[in-house]
């Protein structure tokens, strides 16, 4: 018997060879991963929750009249000043050279930033004065998640965009700082939220790849900074926030690999062919 | 021919895919139907209306068709409700006293509809696959799943190519001992070589198929410049239409190849053969296939063919016809050279050897013969009652998938009880059978007791 | 000379067909749908008790009144524009095809075609609503085009008679439109 279609073969057509499957094959493409390099993937989640926890406390603190404008300003002036000049010393300036950005554009973008926010800040003060808290907490709660949802951990899907992720984090800002009493407030807390999850983001992607070390410790602080800050507001939401934590960064690289090998993918000859050269250089 | 035969089967052929639309099912379905007619079996066909294509149409030999007003979602699919189409497919079933329904193609959602149904109403199926489907992707799993639910319980399978066969076998979970291999055809009369047509100071080469990723156009976007740039006295001949056009004549403009790479758009099937005997060598560039056709009316005209060593296409053509390359710009490149340098030595065989050696390979009326014989194993088979069809839903699919459908098996049994109670089987008309030499459309009919049966429309 | 012979509709209602014929070359078709008024008459009872019970729960005889004046109304329209209760068919040899449908409230209405524009009448195949069904039709000739059709008229559309009646009408057409061809000279009514 031969697996050529050409020939009349004094078989019947539902016959069914020795051969018949023999070019199957299983799990080509499967990766075994590592437990500990998934953890270190894991510290992006991480990191990104402990953000939007810090930002949640940081309003908090101000609604509840416990943290002034002047002295949040301050402090994310000083350690934005601080990460702006990490970002250039980590790889020695070469990503600003790639990308061929003068230090004057950043200048610049930040203070009519800066300057706009300030303008509007009495807008965004009085703009959803006429919707109720309960909607605006709803909205904030659900456009956090979304930033969390979409936010680019990496991942090469479809689902992921950054800029969605940054609109629904801005607009969660937006809202929470039309609650705060004054003007300065609203502005502060804007601001803030830029930075925390527009500008640090950057920074640690930039740490991460530079230098893995230096990441894991900065993310383990950060994260323990965020319990901390969430104990003195309430222990329980902290004890279940550290479980969250624990898990992401434990349970779940723990859970894909136990599952990876239960994996079952099959090839054979009737997979699409992919075209693995770049095309690109013809056109 | 027909009178001798003890079981002369009434097959209704059920796909989404026929005339007026264009592509390998469809000729498939049409040439298959004529040579069973042929051979003595009343065939019919039902399809989906093609815009104003609705009714019943006669073909050649008495060829019915039944173009079903329902509404096409996708592709030329129709929507599928499992339910909506029972009440007409139930009436032909049983005006035209059908004993097989064979399906076409696991694209097409009618045929998976027509199975289910006639499973319900106790007749046997048998299924053709024409496509090869892959494992990864969630969109694959979700219609291997329905495969498994639709095949499940199906008499017999039909695959074009081994390959073909084992990609159903994993993909239903089925028996491979009742699925059989019964490749395409080409009619070897349409495809005869013309060498007087070509250009011999030139080397051509031709390729006909549709412009999608699937067909591998990017990878000819990449051949076309390697080897004008190498051979100057190169031409191409591209014939089809679809999406991957743009990416051609973006290549065309910038290596200035207007006069050497001719893009012909959409060809007619007929105008197919007068465009390979202008050519030297074919070349395919597919990802994926599960029988290509084009390659065999290729060398049917007296190529030398080129093509991606991919699906069932290995299994198509001897190794002296066919030169086998991996699915990139450089293997493809380098199999053309190795064609330019045969043909250069003058060492390749002639177009009428090649076409003497390829028209014995493949006839629609082996492949009639063949599928004949599936049809009088299904013959002998039983159907499986509700019960145990049931039993096999909940066994064979899984338990969530299995006991979904075997609800949706029993809402249709109800539905067609109740159709059947609407409308008893015995006030449906039985349709006159016009089909083969003794049908309603031979002169000796006319003469006879019963009333003529005339088409509606002069165009069809 | 009349004769009467049962036959059932598409949808399985027992129909009658009646066959008059006047000469060799003059013959009428009637198809009458049967007992259909036993059904026809049960419907304003039905509305009338529906009434009834909307009126002893709103205790409102506007309902009531209502009731009767929409049944009353309804009916008028059914039997005046919907309810065919007989349709005929006339084929005179000479001179043409009449066909003639009559309303149960008495109201008629009729078509005539002249025999130069009948090129033939076919029995066609088509789906109706979720059926496939025969229908009786004719082909009327296309002035321009001497092979071709310019229109097709369908017959019996609301009795809708199964195949064997169809036949039999079909054949006794036939035999009035080969007579005419064979001599086509020769005058119609005798």
């Amino acid at each position: 018997w031969q697996k050529v279609l050409y020939e009349r073969q004094p078989f019947p057509d539902n016959y069914v060879d020795q051969r018949f499957l023999e070019e199957l094959r299983k799990n080509v493409h499967a990766r075994q991963y590592r437990y500990q390099a998934v953890v270190f993937q894991s510290g992006v989640v991480v990191q990104q929750l402990c953000s939007v926890c810090v930002f949640v406390l940081t309003w908090w603190y101000m609604d509840a009249g416990m943290l002034s404008p002047h002295g949040l300003f301050g402090a994310a002036l000083v350690s934005s000043l601080l990460g702006y000049v990490l970002f250039d010393a980590v790889d020695g300036g070469a990503g600003r050279w790639a990308s061929g950005r003068t230090r004057w554009a950043d200048l610049k973008s930040t203070l009519v930033f800066a300057a706009f926010t300030y303008g509007f800040s009495p807008v965004l003060k009085t703009l959803t004065e006429s919707i109720s808290t309960d909607t605006i907490y709803a909205m904030s709660a659900l456009m956090l998640l979304g930033h969390l949802i979409f936010f680019d951990y990496g991942a090469n899907a479809a689902i992921v965009s950054s800029t969605l992720s940054l609109n629904m984090a801005i607009f969660a800002s937006v809202c929470l700082a039309s609650r705060l009493p004054r003007s300065l407030h609203a502005f502060v807390m804007v601001t803030f939220a830029m930075q925390i999850f527009a500008l640090w983001p950057m920074l640690q992607k930039k740490l991460k790849a530079q230098t893995p070390r230096c990441y894991v410790g900065v993310t383990v602080l950060f994260a323990l900074a965020a319990l901390a800050g969430l104990a003195t507001v309430s222990s329980v939401g902290a004890v279940l926030f550290a479980s969250l934590l624990l898990a992401i960064s434990c349970l779940c690289p723990y859970c894909l690999i136990r599952l990876q090998l239960l994996k079952d993918n099959i090839h054979g000859p009737w997979d699409e062919a992919e075209i693995k050269e770049d095309l690109s250089r013809f056109l | 021919l027909g009178a001798g035969r003890p079981a002369a089967h009434c097959v209704c052929m059920v796909s989404d895919f026929f005339y007026p639309n264009m592509g390998g099912v469809e000729s498939h379905v049409y040439q298959l139907s004529q040579c069973l007619i042929e051979r003595g079996h009343k065939v019919l066909v039902v399809t989906h209306a093609y815009g104003h294509r609705k009714g019943v149409r006669y073909l050649t030999s008495g060829l019915k068709v039944y173009y079903l007003p329902l509404k096409v979602m996708y592709n030329q699919s129709t929507a599928t409700t499992l339910f909506h189409s029972l009440p007409l497919l139930r009436c032909i079933f049983v005006r035209e006293r059908v004993t097989i329904v064979h399906a076409h193609s696991s694209f097409s959602a009618m045929a998976h509809d027509a199975l289910f149904h006639a499973k319900t109403m106790g007749l046997r199926t048998v299924f053709t696959d024409h496509s090869l489907f892959g494992f990864a992707d969630v969109s694959s799993v979700l219609t291997n799943k329905l495969l498994t639910v639709s095949l499940c319980d199906t008499n017999h399978i039909i695959c074009v190519s081994y390959t073909s066969k084992e990609n159903t076998v994993l993909r239903a979970a089925l028996d491979p001992r009742i699925v059989s291999v019964i490749p395409n055809a080409v009619d070897p009369t349409d495809f005869t070589p013309d060498p007087s047509r070509r250009d011999d100071s030139t080397v051509t080469i031709v390729v006909v198929s549709r412009l999608v990723y699937r067909k591998g156009i990017d990878l000819l976007s990449g051949i076309i410049p390697e080897l004008c740039q190498k051979h100057p006295e190169l031409h191409f001949i591209v014939g089809g239409e679809g999406p991957k056009r743009i990416i051609l004549e973006e290549v065309r403009e910038r290596y200035q190849l207007h006069d050497r790479v001719r893009l012909l758009g959409g060809l007619e099937h007929q105008d197919v053969r007068n465009v390979l005997v202008q050519g030297h060598i074919f070349l395919n560039t597919s990802l994926t296939e599960a029988f290509c056709m084009a390659i065999v009316e290729a060398a049917s005209c007296g190529l030398q063919v080129v093509s991606t060593r991919v699906g069932g296409i290995p299994e198509v053509l001897p190794e002296n016809l066919i030169i086998l390359c991996e699915p990139s710009v450089k293997s493809l490149c380098d199999g053309i050279e190795k064609a330019i340098a045969k043909l250069r030595s003058g060492t390749l065989p002639s177009p009428e050897t090649v076409h003497n050696e390829v028209k014995t390979f493949y006839t629609w009326r082996n492949v009639a013969e063949r599928t004949e014989k599936v049809y009088d194993r299904v013959a002998d088979e039983v159907v499986l009652p509700m019960n145990e069809r049931l039993d096999r839903l909940m066994t064979h699919c899984g338990p969530v998938t299995g006991c979904i459908f075997a609800f949706l098996a029993v809402l249709n049994f109800l539905l067609l009880a109740f159709l059947r109670w609407m409308t008893p089987d015995s006030i449906i008309d039985v349709a006159i059978d016009a089909t083969g030499p003794k049908g309603a459309w031979t002169k000796q009919y006319f003469c006879g007791k019963k009333g003529r049966v005339k088409e509606e429309l002069p165009n069809s | 000379m009349a004769e009467e012979r049962r036959f059932r509709s598409a949808s399985g209602a027992p129909i009658a067909l009646r066959r008059r014929q006047h000469s060799a070359s003059c013959r009428e078709r009637g198809a009458r749908p049967r007992l259909q008024l036993r059904s026809l008459s049960a419907a304003p009872p039905r509305v009338w008790l529906a009434a009834y019970g909307l009126f002893a729960l709103s205790e409102n005889s506007m309902v009531l009144s209502a009731a009767i004046v929409i049944t009353l109304i309804g009916l008028i329209i059914y039997l005046h524009f919907v309810k065919i209760d007989q349709e005929s068919l006339l084929v005179i040899g000479s001179l043409g095809i009449q066909v003639t449908s009559s309303y149960a409230s008495g109201k008629e209405s009729t078509t005539f075609i002249e025999m130069g524009r009948v090129k033939d009448v076919v029995i066609n195949e088509a789906i109706h609503m979720q059926k496939v069904i025969y229908y009786l039709c004719i082909l009327l000739q296309d002035p321009e085009d001497p092979q071709g059709v310019s229109e097709v008229v369908p017959l019996f559309q609301s009795s809708k008679p199964r195949l064997d009646c169809l036949i039999e009408v079909y054949k006794s057409c036939q035999e009035i439109l080969e007579q005419r061809k064979t001599a086509p000279q020769s005058s119609g009514i005798k």
